[in-house]
């Protein structure tokens, strides 16, 4: 299926017009007296808690398992206010999927967003396609290279598909090998949803980092060069696994500073253990570059997991290892990767335990 | 103070009865606004109140009456349900008493959603909605605890208490304020009078085998 194609794939909120027909009767006879009329809080409602608003499409973000899990199971399950009840017992399944879908239609421009369902956990080297409302904590250490090197990131939504990125790498203190602590090169980035397909639970997006030289070229902190990196990005669901990618070329701006080179990451995470939401994800990742004017390729192989560590699944850690592969011939150190996240478009980082 | 040794099965039981009563005035009933759910203003016409101290001829309605010296035995979980209704966006009773392990129905008897949410904090609390009328939500709770609400956030108005007792000997007065306390093994008790805006009061009885054992208490009200 093309791109085009992909994108003009609208409707995965507002086409069931039968379910969202049931899921309207549902929301009035359960949710409409504290939730509004409108999605946004019924403010007749007297209550002191302030239910989040449906017409946020921030919240398509949310898959819609999290959704149907705090309407079934109620509020605390999932860190989320104690006054929300648990419906489970009050309707079939067909009807609790119906109000979720009702609940998506809120947003009234929900079709053109991709959904929840296809934000895909992050994994420790390979990137996303869905654009995301996050805060990262990465670091990499290589021990027998005393080298520690740490990364944080910033990325925000903009309208329905657009994400920018900031990236912000330190190495915070010398290497063994003499190279010097201080700030890398710090990289701006944008990427764009191409097209998505929820029910095939696929997406693609397409972006550009651009890597800017402010680390110190003598301490191999930077290239010396701005470089330009378009690349491809997907995520692909298979049952509860899923298939992440990313290829990127790098083309410096000058080439006597730093060469062309390829880049990819291949992904597999395995469907989680224990909780969908809160459980461990496995994973293995292999990522690699290319550099064609010398010909050399490296690769590492990353196995990781990865946990939720609140109920609500919006702090996220994890912790891997690296494995080199290539070149072969050369030392192979291993390396121990790790990130924080907090998905600030799900709330402020203390709710949610 | 003598408990019984020998289990309840294995002797003939008394009683205990008496009046639970109050002195002093009576707080002014609160009056509700139902103002955020048209059903519930179409349910109580002529608008809604609770009081804060019920019951008729200076008895004290739904006070709890409990024995709280120990009783020597095996006390199964009493199987027949409680029920705490909603009707006309209000609770019925407000005083609830149950065992360890009896089951508590719950039911919906209004055309508009509640949702039923104890706020116990020995045993777990939960928060079931209920958005049909007639729907019916069964619990237990399997830890002894003592007068914690249970309340509807949809509408914040209705109030009720539950108290849960390892042992079957306690009951809950009546509108006029008297009680009866049946199948009480013959003993020298002492009993609490809970009620869930005033101070536990308490008293002493004496059961013998086939007869009644009274107490009379008051509450004074300031």
């Amino acid at each position: 299926m093309s791109f085009l194609a992909l994108a003009l794939l609208t409707g995965w909120a507002t086409s069931n017009t039968a379910q969202l027909a049931k899921g309207k009767e549902v929301y009035e006879m359960a949710c409409i007296a504290c939730h509004g009329a409108d999605g946004a809080g019924n403010p007749a409602w007297e209550s002191e808690v302030r239910p989040v608003s449906f017409a946020d499409c921030g919240t398509t973000a949310e898959p819609s398992a999290l959704w149907k899990s705090v309407v079934v199971n109620g509020g605390p399950k999932h860190g989320l206010s104690e006054v929300m009840p648990a419906f489970g017992e009050a309707f079939p399944p067909d009807e609790l999927t119906a109000v979720v879908a009702y609940l998506r239609t809120f947003c009234t421009t929900a079709d053109r967003y991709p959904p929840g369902d296809l934000n895909f956990r992050r994994l420790i080297a390979t990137g996303k396609a869905f654009p995301e409302a996050e805060v990262v904590l990465k670091t990499k250490i290589i021990p027998a290279e005393g080298e520690t090197e740490l990364e944080f990131v910033y990325e925000n939504r903009l309208g329905p598909r657009f994400q920018y990125e900031l990236e912000f790498p330190l190495r915070p203190r010398a290497t063994d090998e003499g190279y010097g602590a201080g700030v890398g090169d710090i990289v701006v980035s944008g990427k764009y949803v191409l097209g998505f397909n929820p029910s095939r639970l696929q997406i693609f997006s397409a972006g550009l980092e651009v890597a800017l030289p402010t680390g110190n070229e003598g301490k191999a902190l930077g290239s010396g060069t701005t470089v330009f990196s378009p690349y491809f990005a997907f995520g692909k669901g298979i049952r509860s696994s899923i298939i992440q990618g990313k290829v990127a070329v790098e083309f410096p701006a000058d080439t006597n500073r730093a060469s062309k080179n390829y880049r990819y990451a291949i992904a597999y995470s395995f469907p989680p253990i224990g909780s969908s939401r809160t459980g461990y994800v496995p994973a293995v990742e292999l990522i690699g570059a290319y550099n064609p004017k010398n010909k050399s390729h490296s690769q590492t192989a990353v196995i990781g997991v990865s946990k939720a560590l609140n109920k609500l699944g919006h702090v996220i850690g994890s912790i891997g290892m690296g494995i080199p592969l290539r070149p072969s011939g050369a030392p192979k150190p291993k390396e121990f990767r790790a990130y924080l996240l907090w998905d600030f478009g799900d709330g402020p980082i203390w709710t949610g335990w | 103070m003598g408990a019984p040794l020998l289990p309840v099965q294995a002797q003939a039981a008394g009683r205990i009865t008496g009046k639970i009563s109050f002195k002093g005035v009576a707080p002014e009933p609160i009056k509700i606004r139902m103002s955020a759910d048209p059903r519930c203003m179409k349910a109580n016409p002529g608008g809604a109140e609770r009081k804060q101290i019920d019951g008729t001829n200076g008895g004290l309605a739904g006070v709890i009456v409990s024995i709280t010296t120990p009783v020597k035995g095996n006390f199964p979980a009493k199987t027949a349900p409680v029920l705490l209704d909603q009707v006309g966006c209000m609770y019925t009773p407000t005083t609830i008493a149950l065992q360890v392990g009896q089951p508590l129905t719950m039911r919906n008897s209004d055309e508009t959603l509640h949702n039923i949410h104890p706020r116990p904090t020995v045993n777990a609390g939960f928060n079931v909605g209920q958005p049909r009328k007639g729907m019916e939500t069964v619990k237990t709770f399997d830890k002894p605890e003592t007068f914690f609400p249970v309340g509807c956030d949809v509408h914040p108005w209705m109030r009720a208490y539950i108290a849960v007792f390892a042992h079957p000997f306690f009951t809950i007065t009546k509108d006029d304020g008297t009680f009866d306390l049946p199948d009480v093994p013959p003993g020298e008790y002492e009993i609490e009078a809970q009620h869930p805006t005033l101070k536990i009061m308490t008293g002493k009885v004496v059961v013998k085998a086939g007869a009644a054992g009274t107490v009379d208490l008051t509450f004074n009200l300031k």
